[in-house]
């Protein structure tokens, strides 16, 4: 496979894995802004244990989720009864904070960073793997009893406190399962690019990830889905000229749809459409199917 | 202790920066309920246009500091029709994120099409960089002395507007509740545009003494900018207009002192780490909330 299309896949993954964890806070109403924190922590172990501690790369990609996941949890201790928009800037905090420290500690690079991090060995099923599973981890929170605890605090927080879920468990387990997602995005990127350096990781990712998810749908984990592949390659197909505005018609599409389309481009009501099709489609295609085969067994 | 106090001096200069940025993001949170992260760009869009007018008139200020507010007020109040109806439903979290869409477009448009994205730097007779006082390390520019004063007397004019006025009482009246404001007459509407034309004049003022200060501009200082005074208004409280004054300068010393005394670029770890600690222990911020 071409090295474009190699990078194009891997950062659409990379992407897709901001994105989801951006929207799995979002869900209980926070505007949770620490991937880029939680993303550096895991390119960062990453690119440590395999440059100088020569660890597998499998190794580095299965601890990945769980470095990024304890980094967010030491936050999500102060951050879980926070409300929303000061959870925003609060979570923003911790970029600088980290990349602050980072610059100033010299065994993992300082402001240099770490070079040489050797490539995936089978990048496709390595790829294909993450992204699954992390897709059924969204999916599964999404539909159980956790996400629809996370949906009634969107919502209304003191109706939700009503009915018994402990909101600042959910916001924190929330916080936690983002932290997972964007150091396993975090240990990609570093496999993908071969570097991480403390300037890489900044407020400029997140403005990557906004769009894609309040664009694509910030109530679905689907939009997100959808569209990071579209926005991310679209600029690698069309002519220079025309990319060079890319930030202003994001910028204008982002502003567009929040206005008339607040859900984003992939609705709830869409997606719960969709399945309904899937399911009279896969109904009536089974019926034929059946009858076709009594048909030919009575002659 | 010469160095304490020269970088005092510094704190106070760049603090009183941020206390006026910081009112002029609280008036529109207060008034609009909109979170406005890309009034910063605004700021800078004015210190380009004041840039521009200096260089076409051979460096006049008395040219150069009306256009900065005239654009950075119309841009401001063009911003208002975007955010409407996202601050009647109080989505505050979509009207961020509904600013940094403005602020990606703002900042695209300095980077490419204002001087090429390069930086400018403006001419000393407005940097003022050169020491009116000198007592042996503590240097007092002319430009730190503009910039204070000159926020004191733009922050006490807000101040009357707001206290001592019609307008202001309006403000002040839907800033409480906007549903009772309504109801006894105040034109929400037409006071909320000119709360984003009153904040673009503080804006264009700001942009001439962050200018003063700073002696150059490019287009990443909004994104610089616009983090640091939102941490600020966190760290005070949402729309607490005398505790954002206050962390302003706050702010301003504490990063003067960073930046003089601690080795590394600590400064920026060190206004977050505040806003971090402050909000894990009191969310509300360090003066409470007024929205």
């Amino acid at each position: 496979m071409s090295l474009p299309l190699l990078n194009y896949l891997s950062f659409s993954v990379v992407f897709i894995l901001l994105g989801w964890a951006l929207y799995l806070p979002y869900r209980c109403g926070q505007l949770y802004l620490a991937l880029v924190y939680s993303m550096t922590a895991g390119a960062y172990f990453a690119a440590y244990g395999t440059t100088a501690l020569h660890w597998p790369i499998a190794l580095a990609i299965v601890g990945s989720p769980f470095v990024g996941a304890f980094f967010a949890f030491l936050p999500a201790l102060g951050l879980r009864r926070a409300p929303g928009f000061t959870t925003a800037i609060a979570s923003l905090a911790l970029i600088f904070i980290l990349v602050t420290i980072i610059r100033n500690l010299k065994f993992i690079g300082g402001s240099q960073g770490i070079f040489a991090i050797p490539p995936l060995d089978y990048p496709l099923i390595t790829l294909a793997a993450v992204l699954f599973i992390a897709g059924t981890l969204v999916y599964r929170i999404d539909h159980s009893r956790l996400g629809r605890a996370a949906e009634l605090l969107s919502y209304s927080p003191q109706e939700a406190e009503c009915f018994g879920p402990n909101l600042a468990a959910v916001s924190m387990l929330m916080q936690v399962f983002s932290g997972a997602l964007s150091g396993t995005a975090g240990a990609l990127y570093a496999f993908t690019v071969g570097s991480v350096f403390p300037d890489a990781f900044g407020f400029s990712t997140l403005l990557v990830v906004f769009p894609i998810v309040f664009i694509g749908g910030n109530l679905t984990m689907w939009g997100t889905a959808v569209l990071a592949p579209i926005l991310w390659g679209i600029p690698l197909v069309l002519p220079e000229a025309i990319v060079d505005w890319k930030d202003v018609v994001y910028g204008a599409i982002l502003i567009c749809v929040l206005i008339v389309m607040p859900e984003g481009v992939i609705s709830k009501g869409l997606v719960r459409g969709a399945g309904t099709w899937a399911r009279s489609f896969g109904l009536r295609a089974l019926w034929a199917f059946r009858t076709r085969k009594e048909h030919a067994s009575a002659k | 202790m010469e160095a304490l106090i020269a970088q005092l001096v510094n704190g106070l200069a760049i603090g009183s920066l941020y206390a006026l940025l910081v009112t002029g993001f609280n008036l529109l949170l207060l008034v609009s309920a909109v979170v406005p992260y890309a009034y910063t760009h605004i700021v800078v869009i004015g210190m380009y246009t004041a840039w521009f007018v200096l260089q076409l008139t051979g460096g006049s200020l008395v040219w150069a500091v009306p256009s900065a507010v005239v654009v950075t007020t119309v841009v401001s109040m063009l911003t208002e029709p975007l955010f409407r109806p996202l601050a009647k439903k109080g989505a505050i979290n979509q009207t961020f994120v509904m600013s940094i869409g403005i602020a990606m477009i703002l900042t695209h448009v300095m980077a490419r099409h204002l001087h090429h994205g390069i930086p400018v730097a403006f001419p000393e007779n407005v940097s003022g960089r050169m020491a009116a006082f000198q007592f042996g390390v503590i240097a007092v520019s002319r430009g730190q002395i503009f910039v204070f004063f000159g926020t004191v007397v733009a922050v006490a004019a807000f101040m009357f507007l707001l206290y001592h006025t019609m307008i202001g009482k309006s403000f002040r009246a839907i800033a409480q509740s906007p549903f009772v404001a309504k109801l006894i007459g105040i034109p929400t509407v037409k006071m909320g545009i000119m709360s984003y034309g009153i904040a673009g004049v503080l804006g264009g003022v700001s942009a001439v003494f962050v200018a003063m200060a700073l002696g150059t501009a490019y287009p990443a200082l909004g994104d610089a900018l616009g983090l640091k005074v939102i941490a600020t208004v966190l760290f005070a409280g949402l729309g607490n207009l005398n505790g954002g004054l206050a962390c302003g300068l706050i702010l301003g010393i504490a990063e003067s002192l960073t930046t003089g005394y601690l080795p590394g670029m600590w400064s920026n770890a060190l206004a977050f780490g505040m806003i971090m600690v402050t909000v894990m222990f009191r969310p509300q911020g360090l003066f409470g909330t007024r929205i």
